[in-house]
């Protein structure tokens, strides 16, 4: 298993407790095994959607097929260590201002597992230490 | 072993069959965790009772389906989703979170099952 978390702040909504991604272990695996497409072909996905949603037009909103496709086609990138894996997931799955804009402080950390309470009676007041 | 690669499959009268195109069974207390999944790169924690799905590949729209229910020893709970805004819900994520059926109020819980359905 993953000894590996990312806790994260959204800049959009830091009145928010910090969140805490779980990597799949079955997706790790593809990861390092090589079966991922460039970062590019998620990112690309990504702006059509945002620019539909700012649009309006998200409701009928349905990506181009070749674009789409590339999840699938483009060719894969090799094998990523854990490590890589997870810098890769950070920019796949954190939205983009958490990592790709500049902040007064870092808006996430990528942490191993125990440095996470398991405790969660006070989730909801969680805040990434500095 | 082999592998089947196709588009669309449909059955002899031409009526295509849908696949699931992501599942997860989810932990979700103490530092939570992905029991199992198909096509999840990864889960976050968003707080209590709240979780996002992060999608492997993506849909290819957002009008897809999710069937989801959730349990923990206890019978008083069960899951639905939330998909009002700002909830995430598009073709790379869906955020979805778990309600007590007797307080309603939102609430952790350790087995979570979902699985979602749509066009790929």
């Amino acid at each position: 298993m993953t000894k590996y978390r990312v806790i994260f702040d959204d800049p959009d909504h830091l009145d928010e407790p910090t969140k805490v991604l779980v990597p799949s272990q079955n997706w790790l695996d593809m990861a390092m095994a090589g079966n991922l497409p460039p970062i590019w072909v998620y990112w690309q996905l990504q702006d059509d959607e945002q620019k539909a949603i700012k649009e309006g037009r998200h409701k009928e909103f349905r990506h181009d097929t070749e674009k789409h496709a590339l999840q699938w086609t483009a060719p894969r990138i090799g094998p990523l260590t854990e490590e890589e894996a997870m810098e890769y997931l950070v920019m796949k799955d954190l939205p983009r201002r958490c990592w790709a804009e500049e902040h007064n402080r870092p808006m996430f950390k990528i942490v191993r597992t125990e440095q996470v309470p398991s405790d969660r009676t006070f989730r909801n007041a969680w805040e990434m230490a500095a | 072993m082999s592998t089947l690669k196709a588009n669309t499959i449909q059955n002899t009268n031409g009526y295509t069959r849908y696949t699931v195109h992501a599942w997860w069974n989810l932990n979700g207390t103490g530092t939570i965790s992905i029991t199992d999944d198909g096509n999840c790169s990864s889960a976050t924690d968003n707080g209590v009772g709240t979780y996002t799905a992060n999608f492997g590949n993506y849909f290819a729209n957002a009008t897809y389906a999710i069937t989801c229910v959730a349990a923990g020893g206890d019978e008083s709970q069960y899951g639905y989703t939330d998909a009002g805004t700002p909830s995430p819900y598009n073709t790379s994520q869906m955020q979805i979170r778990l309600q007590d059926s007797n307080s309603w109020g939102v609430r952790d819980t350790s087995m979570i099952w979902c699985h979602w359905v749509g066009d790929v």
